[in-house]
């Protein structure tokens, strides 16, 4: 339990961005939902490729990572796979991207409609 | 009532998928299929599957000689697969564009 | 805006040293976490702490926006030349140690990266000047005129 304690909080992460996403009828609280459920897919991509030392050996736990770089290149100390970071990366940016765009429609949708409230919204028409 | 029964089966999902999660390997672990190349001796080597020619490993080991930044991270985002950071900022930059064309107030004739 | 002095005051002092901070971990991109994204959304958010901090029509004075989008788009331009830097000199596109464009550094230096450098000021400059356009898309909106109710 307490290893997989990033999975965890990824998932419980999700599951409020989620219901934030679906139960709440304000547009602006439907748009923090989806950043939420961002995040932990964020943090669920690091976790899965991070290294965590002592979990097996003490002298796997003694290894400094950081401090010591030849023998990281060389093999013979844990690296993290830099895979799962590099795709965050661009996952923050695709994320950026789509808020704004997102943002941007509802600042148009309540100048046009008067209300921020979805259910409002599809209730009115033109 | 609705917003009690609204937490209550969101509740059910989260456990539902902290079951799933429980059944993978845990943090850190060299058998994850996303974990780079250090395979400690106290796990029976059959146990792994073939990592030491994944492509993380090749990253690690090579990218200092390849490219030439310490950072492995940012070697990898701007070499190795520099098309996609090129087309990233594409991306950024259409939402800008769409951002604007949206929102934006016309500037040229002020 | 009737902002109190301190607030006035301090956001304006506080711009240079963001900024710096901003451009340090640009520059060190290729050597230690960091890079252009990281570094330029701390350059852009130093705009918009300046733009907070006194009125947006006069922070708009000092940063106009077609030179927000004029250098915005350069940024990108200057990822996009620096690859084709490696077709130049007979090679692919974006080619780093094949071709020696630019001249290689130290290893862990701050040139130490070959491309990595002018891509990662080129990406920053881009970001930077993309969060201030897209503060300036969002405060200066002001409305369309409403349509008129009674043409339906």
């Amino acid at each position: 339990m307490i290893a997989r304690f990033d999975y965890i909080a990824a998932v419980i992460l999700f599951s409020i961005g989620l219901y934030a996403l679906v139960v709440k009828p304000n547009l602006i609280k439907k748009l923090i939902g989806l950043n939420i459920i961002e995040t932990s897919v964020y943090l669920f991509l690091i976790a899965s490729g991070d290294v965590r030392l002592g979990i097996y050996t003490n002298q796997w736990a003694a290894s400094n990572v950081i401090d010591n770089p030849q023998r990281a290149v060389q093999g013979l100390e844990p690296m993290i796979n830099p895979i799962p970071s590099a795709l965050v990366l661009t996952a923050i940016v695709v994320s950026v991207c789509v808020t704004a765009i997102a943002l941007s429609v509802v600042v148009k949708l309540y100048q046009h409609y008067g209300t921020l409230d979805a259910r409002e919204i599809a209730s009115l028409k033109g | 009532m609705k917003r009690s029964v609204a937490v209550i089966l969101f509740a059910v999902f989260a456990v539902c998928m902290i079951v799933v999660v429980l059944h993978l390997y845990p943090v850190g672990d060299p058998r994850l299929p996303g974990y780079a190349d250090f395979i400690p001796a106290e796990i029976p080597s059959e146990e792994i599957p073939r990592r030491a020619d994944s492509v993380a490993t090749y990253y690690n080991r090579n990218s200092a000689r390849d490219v030439g930044g310490t950072c492995v991270i940012a070697s990898v985002i701007l070499d190795y697969r520099g098309y996609d950071t090129l087309y990233e900022a594409t991306v950024l930059f259409t939402a800008v564009i769409a951002c604007l064309a949206l929102i934006g107030k016309d500037h040229h004739h002020e | 805006m009737n902002n109190s002095l301190i607030v006035k005051v301090v956001s304006q002092k506080m711009v240079p040293f963001i900024i710096m901070l901003g451009a340090s971990i640009i520059l060190h991109g290729a050597a230690t976490p960091g890079g252009g994204f990281q570094g330029g959304v701390v350059i852009g958010a130093a705009y918009i702490l300046f733009a907070l901090g006194i009125d947006a029509k006069t922070a708009r004075l000092r940063l106009p926006v077609i030179k927000v989008k004029i250098v915005e788009s350069a940024g990108v331009l200057i990822y996009a030349f620096t690859g084709l830097g490696g077709i130049l000199l007979g090679s692919n596109f974006l080619a780093n140690k094949i071709v020696l464009f630019p001249p290689q550094g130290e290893p862990g230096g701050l040139f130490g990266g070959g491309t990595l450098i002018p891509i990662t000021i080129g990406v920053g400059i881009h970001v930077a000047c993309t969060v201030a356009s897209l503060y300036y898309a969002f405060v200066e909106y002001e409305g369309e005129p409403k349509p008129d109710k009674e043409t339906e």
